[in-house]
């Protein structure tokens, strides 16, 4: 069986509540965006909005799973066999890996700024072909997760380059955590020690996507 | 010399000289307010009358436009549109 990555006992709480703190802020995100598309109709906006979704998701079925699975340690009248444990991990996995995956493809090709349906659904298949027919999913999802999101921190550098905007800046800084988050998660099969750090990077990452969210919509109280 | 407008920008310049002529405006003179080309104007007019943001009347003497209420809302929101299109990377 594939080890994916050693959790220390008195880390698996807090990952869960950092899950569910990474939905909450992915849901929020993609909330506005959503918003912001019933105003402005622009495709972009609703692309980003349904990223950001999957993402949150593919949190929420990881926090929900872990938290049973963690229950299920705790409790003692609580009758859960252990493979029905590595059944209900394997499944929170497998779905967080497939919806994270397909979040960044469809932020990706959001980036592309290209209109093909064609195109996008390539990107997707190609990306789940290889992480379903692969003898290693995990290690092909991180190496795919990090092509992607060395692509769309590409992308928000450009931003950057192109008129020195601070929020360009701040966006890329967090895909590049989240890119970190990912190569210590992958490390975290030989040491708790990664994915504690993984845990901390992602949320800095997510941290930072959120601070660019509120100081959108604190601008916008300031010009009311 | 003026920075290149975006999209939104260009959205919201048609949609503003519309509304500050009652709906009452010919094509002539958005073109000649929004400062577009003959085909951007129709490319965008169309887009904004399939979006619903933009009616088209048809009188005698000629086609005029007006601004529906999703126009309105996207005239009275474009700080925040403007503003987070801009901070995530979206125009």
């Amino acid at each position: 069986m594939e080890v994916l990555y050693v959790v220390p006992q008195w880390f698996f709480t807090v990952s869960i509540l950092l899950n569910v703190v990474f939905a909450l802020t992915t849901l929020f995100v993609s909330f506005y965006a959503f918003k912001v598309y019933r105003l402005s109709a622009q495709r972009g906006t609703r692309l980003f909005g349904v990223s950001f979704l999957i993402v949150a998701v593919a949190y929420i079925i990881r926090a929900i799973v872990n938290g049973f699975i963690a229950g299920a340690f705790d409790d003692n009248t609580f009758s859960l066999t252990m493979n029905s444990v590595y059944t209900l991990s394997n499944l929170a996995i497998y779905s967080y890996m497939v919806l994270f995956t397909a979040s960044l493809v469809t932020l990706a090709y959001t980036t592309f700024k290209v209109k093909s349906c064609r195109v996008y659904t390539l990107l997707l298949l190609i990306v789940l072909t290889a992480l379903y027919y692969s003898c290693a999913p995990s290690l092909t999802f991180y190496i795919v997760s990090t092509i992607l999101l060395l692509y769309i921190s590409s992308h928000y550098l450009n931003e950057y380059l192109k008129d020195k905007n601070k929020s360009m800046l701040l966006m890329m800084g967090s895909f590049l955590l989240l890119l970190v988050s990912t190569i210590f998660f992958m490390y975290a099969t030989s040491s708790y020690d990664y994915f504690i750090l993984g845990n901390i990077t992602e949320f800095l990452a997510y941290l930072g996507i959120l601070t660019n969210l509120i100081s959108v919509l604190k601008h916008g109280q300031k010009k009311k | 010399m003026d920075k290149k407008r975006n999209k939104l920008e260009i959205i919201h310049d048609i949609l503003r000289v519309i509304r500050d002529r009652n709906g009452k405006i010919k094509p002539t003179h958005i073109l000649y307010k929004s400062n577009l080309s003959h085909q951007m104007m129709t490319e965008y007019l169309d887009e904004l009358m399939a979006k619903g943001f933009v009616l088209e009347l048809k009188s005698k003497t000629g086609k005029t436009y007006a601004v529906t209420d999703k126009g309105q809302e996207y005239l009275s929101k474009f700080s925040l549109i403007k503003d987070f299109t801009t901070s995530f990377g979206l125009e």
